[in-house]
């Protein structure tokens, strides 16, 4: 089949007005405030002040180790979970694997922010308030990642498993060395998938941590753009610097997040 | 990622060793400031970590906007600072909730006795002192000379001609308008609209905040009035709707005469290097007004009441306040004024430029005390919004005003 | 075969664990809280249905479940149409359509953080961009989220931007379900690809027309973040949202039994929506069986 030009062209306008925001967030944090005061297109020289300025003064680093610990904890976490959880839902034949099956089902009907204040009431209870486990231990448990991976277990082969049992495996034998392999994908998937979720989140992590210093990426971030400390230099060059380690690993991920969005997005 | 974990484990051991081995007590400190006054603070505590090796104050800057959620929700988590700002305004809420250290036995009577007594009668409930104060802030008035000169209300000695009551700050407005075109006023849509005037010309209007049995309180009427008296502006093309940093910007850049603000603004035109231009007043009341009254709030130390208190900590935290208290000539930089009187009085405090011009502010300054009070703030904001944009009318706001006080009163 | 359910629930355990503590447990507390009174600091105290007759007559309550809602439909028909839209010409005979296709995913992987205050920056009504290029075209408008019926449509604007990436996605999925053969045989009857798109494609995917329609519907209604970081609610309230004065009546004022009776009220929206959800997704497990 033939590639149009023409359409190519006009998705490519399309595309650089769609990503205009991000280009002038970038452009924009090379201004002085000056600059941007005086609402001059392009800053007169690549002006890295901004740039000291959030790693002098600010705990940049900070969150974006916070950020880092909390998602890679959370999301080795999940993965475990998951699969543990998803292997009897998928495999096993046994009496109450249909009530677990809608048990779960059920969890990814309540909305978090629903059960926010009793959940903050809880943590606090559990003395987990601005700790990392107070956010890493709540992120592990999503049902959807759980009937995501039971669906494909469900799919994999009989012929696989029943090798295994001839020879006499145990269940946890046969789950992580026949199961997991051959459901690589799906693992990937959705840890890529939890990954970024966790590492975006705002609405916990803004109740649940109260130390400044525990602050993840997108809260500490959020306080560079209070009202009364307007430096837009300043906040468009943390923005630049925040969406780099995202990027890349979009970069390296992407297939398997996009797979992650389709599957949990069509069996949802 | 084990390996992160472990050497994450390490650092954390290291930093507890360092913090349970060496000498000073160290005390953690929560701010709420930032920009110019942010940066005095910052050199005060370095300051006072210098100038002594017993106590070693840690400073955390959190953000204006979440300061007070973060705050309470630490008292409930039970891992509070050992020392934290508070506004005046806010302390009644705290008090009640017993969130707050109560500091007869920490605050030395010299310091009492040194201390405005209003400023420290505003502290006190129930007989127990609960906060060091550090200041008081009122609202002021700034203006922009050029402007001023380009109306011409300048005088044969090329003075700048500054109106007396708010009835002639109103028709200065009218008349630079016309003159040049340019705004006679700037102020920003939240606090500054919403609370700070709001309050300020309900009081000089005649209203009361307190009913005869001392119960908090807002007269309809006068309330309604105020709606109006700020309408005008906006509804004449006097003003225009903008936000905090936009109101700031107007008034420096020349597009608006006036522009009212907190005295803290006084450290960002410094910081700006605007101040040549721009001069500051207080804020003019009615020529009916009896007693002048002005918004005015104060920042004060506090210290959280926590599961476990340490009583070197409090000794530390108090200590660390009280030096503040006594080196609030620094803290004045930032535009607030003192509230000991051995600080006003002081060469250091004295010299410090325009202070004089606004200084009587701090005898009208007022905030209301009133438990409850982050959600009649919330409603005064919503409400005077809505008004100048057109939302609501005059008479709806002040109605909605006084069941909300009601409610949060009752 | 007993052997088989004690390991079923021993793999299950620690899961559901988890989900019984921090899933279930809350939700029950959350359901007793609504019917009470309680600040954190002293005892609760039992009001019965008090909340929810408070809740009904608050008319800040009607107005932020309204905001939520105009939002919703601010933001959901677009996100289906632009979403669709996209899709079909990336999908089309085009040149780099693997890279155009990562740009516009892109952003939605960026925090809610980073796409807020960039796009506040561009409303910004001083010096903002948007402000800039209007003037150039004659429009003078600066209002943005300073004016109370803009702001609302500038966040959804925002959340769109943010966002549409997930619905291209999807509808690329199900793109690619489509057999080619359908359209060869269209084009033998002599259809044109306008026709294509509108007749074929278009009841096509039906599916994935519902699933953008429920998985979108869900994420706006659940809005707070944009709103808490670029108006706080205001101006005059006109874009605060139900959970963010949930958020405020239970974190600013301590008002844990009312903010949970709202919640409760959210929590049977999201559960009317889920159950479509619910339905959807059972109906694509049998389909696979």
């Amino acid at each position: 089949m033939k590639k149009s030009k023409l359409l190519t062209l006009i998705v490519f306008i399309f595309l650089l007005i769609y990503i205009f925001p991000l280009l002038w967030m970038i452009i924009s944090s090379f201004k002085t405030s000056l600059e941007i005061l005086t609402q001059k297109l392009l800053p007169s020289k690549l002006d890295f002040e901004n740039y000291s300025y959030i790693f002098k003064q600010s705990g940049v680093l900070r969150w974006f180790l916070n950020s880092s610990f909390i998602s890679l904890i959370s999301t080795f976490g999940v993965v475990i979970i998951t699969t543990l959880a998803a292997y009897p839902l998928g495999r096993l034949k046994f009496r109450g694997n249909k009530f677990l099956f809608y048990l779960t089902l059920a969890g990814i009907m309540i909305p978090l922010q629903a059960i926010m204040i009793p959940r903050y009431l809880l943590l606090r209870d559990l003395g987990l308030l601005n700790k990392y486990w107070g956010l890493i231990i709540p992120y592990m448990v999503n049902p959807m990642n759980i009937l995501i991976v039971a669906q494909f277990f469900k799919g994999i082969p009989n012929e696989f498993e029943e090798a295994a049992r001839i020879d006499g495996a145990s269940d946890l034998y046969i789950l992580f060395r026949v199961m997991v392999p051959l459901a690589r994908p799906a693992l990937a998937a959705i840890s890529v998938f939890s990954f970024v979720g966790i590492w975006n989140d705002f609405l916990w992590p803004l109740i649940v941590m109260t130390d400044q210093k525990m602050y993840t990426l997108p809260v500490g971030l959020a306080t560079f753009y209070g009202s009364y400390t307007m430096k837009y230099g300043v906040t468009m060059a943390g923005n630049v610097i925040a969406s780099l380690p995202i990027f890349i690993f979009f970069m390296i991920f992407q297939e398997q997040l996009i797979k992650g969005l389709t599957v949990g997005g069509l069996k949802e | 990622m084990k390996k992160f974990f472990w050497v994450l484990v390490l650092c954390m051991t290291m930093l507890l060793s360092v913090v349970v081995f060496s000498k000073p007590v160290e005390i953690s400190f929560w701010t709420l400031f930032s920009g110019g006054e942010g940066h005095i603070m910052n050199n005060l505590v370095d300051e006072f970590n210098k100038s002594q090796d017993q106590v070693r104050v840690n400073q955390q800057a959190l953000d204006w906007g979440q300061y007070y959620s973060k705050l309470l929700a630490a008292m409930l988590a039970g891992n509070p600072p050992d020392l934290a700002i508070m506004h005046k305004s806010s302390l009644p809420d705290y008090v009640q909730r017993g969130t707050v250290l109560p500091l007869n036995n920490y605050m030395p009577n010299a310091l009492k006795q040194d201390y405005l007594q209003n400023i420290l009668q505003a502290v006190t409930f129930n007989g127990q002192i609960y906060a060091f104060p550090l200041d008081t802030h009122p609202l002021v008035l700034y203006y922009n000379k050029n402007v001023l000169k380009k109306a011409g209300f300048v005088d044969s000695k090329g003075q700048v001609i500054l109106p007396k009551t708010f009835e002639e700050f109103y028709s200065f407005c009218k008349q630079i308008k016309q003159k040049t075109g340019k705004y006679g006023l700037s102020i920003e849509d939240l606090n500054g609209l919403g609370e700070r005037l709001w309050l300020t010309i309900y009081r000089n209007l005649g209203g009361v905040l307190e009913d005869s049995k001392g119960n908090f309180y807002i007269d309809k009427a006068i309330a309604e009035k105020t709606y109006n008296e700020i309408l005008k502006f906006y509804k004449e093309g006097l003003t225009t709707y903008v936000n905090y940093d936009t109101a700031r910007a107007l008034l420096v850049s020349g597009e608006a005469a006036f522009n009212f603000d907190g005295v803290w603004a006084i450290a960002a035109f410094e910081d700006m290097g605007a101040l040549q231009d721009i001069g500051v007043m207080p804020v003019p009341a009615y020529s009916s007004t009896k007693v002048p009254y002005v918004w005015g709030d104060s920042h004060t130390l506090i210290i959280p009441k926590a599961p476990k208190m340490d009583e070197t900590k409090i000794k530390a935290a108090a200590t660390f306040a009280q030096w503040l208290v006594n080196h609030s000539y620094d803290w004045a930089k930032a535009g607030h004024l003192p509230v000991a009187k051995s600080v006003g009085q002081s060469t250091e405090f004295l010299k410090l430029s325009l202070r004089k011009d606004f200084i009587v502010s701090a005898e009208r300054a007022f905030v209301p005390q009133v438990k409850g009070w982050s959600q009649i703030q919330q409603k005064l904001l919503e409400l005077c919004q809505g008004v100048v944009l057109g939302k609501t009318t005059p008479q709806k706001a002040a109605e909605e005003l006084v069941t909300t006080v009601n409610q949060v009163t009752k | 075969m007993k052997k088989r359910a004690l390991n079923g629930y021993l793999f299950f355990l620690p899961f559901g664990l988890l989900y019984a503590v921090f899933l279930i447990y809350p939700l029950i507390q959350g359901f007793r809280m609504a019917f009470y009174e309680w600040d954190l600091f002293s005892a609760p105290k039992f009001i019965g249905l008090q909340n929810f007759s408070t809740m009904f007559n608050d008319p800040d309550f009607w107005r932020t479940l309204w905001h939520t809602i105009y939002f919703v439909i601010l933001t959901v028909p677009f996100l289906l149409i632009l979403g669709f839209l996209i899709a079909v010409l990336l999908n089309s005979r085009i040149y780099f359509g693997r890279v155009f296709r990562t740009l516009f995913f892109f952003p939605y992987v960026l925090s809610i953080t980073i796409v807020c205050s960039t796009w506040g920056f561009l409303y910004q009504p001083q010096f903002g961009i948007i402000s800039k290029i209007l003037k150039a075209v004659g429009i003078n408008y600066t209002g943005w989220l300073l004016n109370p019926s803009t702001a609302m449509p500038a966040i959804a604007l925002t959340t769109i931007w943010w966002t549409l990436g997930f619905s291209v996605i999807l509808y690329l999925a199900g793109l690619q379900e489509i057999s080619p053969t359908i359209y060869e045989a269209a084009a033998i009857d002599g259809a044109n690809s306008f026709q294509k798109t509108f007749l074929i494609t278009v009841p096509l995917l039906r599916r994935t027309h519902a699933l953008v329609l429920v998985l979108q519907t869900i994420a706006s209604l659940q809005i707070f973040g944009q709103v808490y970081i670029m108006t706080g609610g205001g101006p005059n309230g006109a874009t605060r949202v139900l959970i963010q004065y949930i958020y405020d009546q239970g974190f600013r004022y301590f008002k844990m039994g009312y903010a949970q009776a709202m919640a409760l009220f959210f929590f049977i929206i999201m559960f009317a929506v889920g159950i479509i959800q619910f339905r959807l997704m059972l109906r694509e497990g049998s389909d696979k069986d």
